[in-house]
């Protein structure tokens, strides 16, 4: 009887001082982040004595982007890697959440510039010259007749009215800095 | 009686080839929908045969290697179902996992 109190009394302090939850309202805000589908790929690389220009392209979200980078260092490893860290963060910067912004460049390098275009049959091409496959299944690269292939989209408009076509790019050989082939477009 | 096997088997092949020389009425876009859709990765083995069958299709109408910009609605959309399984068997049968992952 005299135990059974003592342990109703610590019981009963241990609930007294146990401290209780208290209910708050949480906000949870979140950013959604673009997806980088594809890339870094038709790197452009441009060197000069103590310079390094760097150009490649990067899918993210619907497009195909360019990020560019200048690195300056003593030797050519060093100024290019330069050049790649400061592209890089730039293609972070474009995936990343940001406000609504607007800003025009004038940028000057020697190397080509890639945008998409209309492309045909037998063409060689930079892999950026074309879009992505509408469907992100089709997306993925595949291998055809021991060579890496993959499907593209074109987007086209004639009398007003718009044409998607589809069709099959192939690198030309296997490095991987390779132009690629328009093998196929229907 | 095994030359006798092989001597069926190459008059049914005969039979086939000279079929298909002289049958040039291409299949409607309907039959080759079926066939299309009936196509699996049991017919890898047999992919040259239709990928050269369907090619042969696009050639009695006169649709083989056209730029698609050149071509109406109903060719356009004949000759794409047509590359769409082309492509669906040269890309599953050399990639089995990409559809499966």
């Amino acid at each position: 009887m005299k135990l059974s109190a003592i342990a109703l009394t610590i019981a009963g302090l241990t609930y007294c001082t146990t401290p209780r939850a208290e209910c708050y309202v949480k906000s949870d805000i979140r950013l959604t982040r673009q997806t980088i589908n594809a890339g870094p790929t038709d790197l452009q690389k441009l060197v000069t004595p103590g310079h390094c220009s760097v150009q490649y392209r990067v899918h993210i979200g619907d497009d195909w982007q360019t990020a560019e980078g200048v690195g300056v260092g003593k030797t050519e490893a060093e100024a290019c890697a330069q050049a790649m860290d400061i592209s890089r963060a730039r293609v972070l910067l474009e995936a990343s959440p940001q406000t609504v912004s607007a800003n025009t460049q004038l940028v000057c390098n020697d190397l080509t510039e890639i945008q998409v275009r209309r492309v045909h049959v037998g063409e060689t091409i930079w892999e950026s010259e074309v879009d992505m496959h509408l469907h992100p299944q089709e997306r993925k690269y595949f291998w055809y007749k021991n060579t890496q292939c993959r499907m593209f989209t074109e987007r086209n408009s004639k009398d007003s009215n718009l044409f998607t076509y589809q069709g099959v790019i192939c690198r030309t050989n296997s490095k991987a800095t390779s132009k690629w082939q328009v093998v196929d477009k229907y | 009686m095994k030359y006798f096997v092989i001597l069926i088997a190459l008059v049914s092949l005969v039979g086939c080839a000279s079929n298909k020389t002289l049958n040039s009425q291409a299949i409607s876009y309907e039959q080759l929908n079926e066939l299309g859709n009936r196509m699996t990765n049991r017919d890898c083995p047999m992919i040259d045969y239709y990928v050269n069958y369907i090619e042969d299709q696009l050639r009695y109408k006169g649709l083989y290697n056209r730029p698609p910009e050149s071509m109406d609605d109903a060719d356009r959309k004949y000759n794409a179902k047509a590359h769409v399984i082309i492509w669906g068997l040269r890309i599953g049968c050399a990639n089995p996992s990409r559809y499966t992952q």
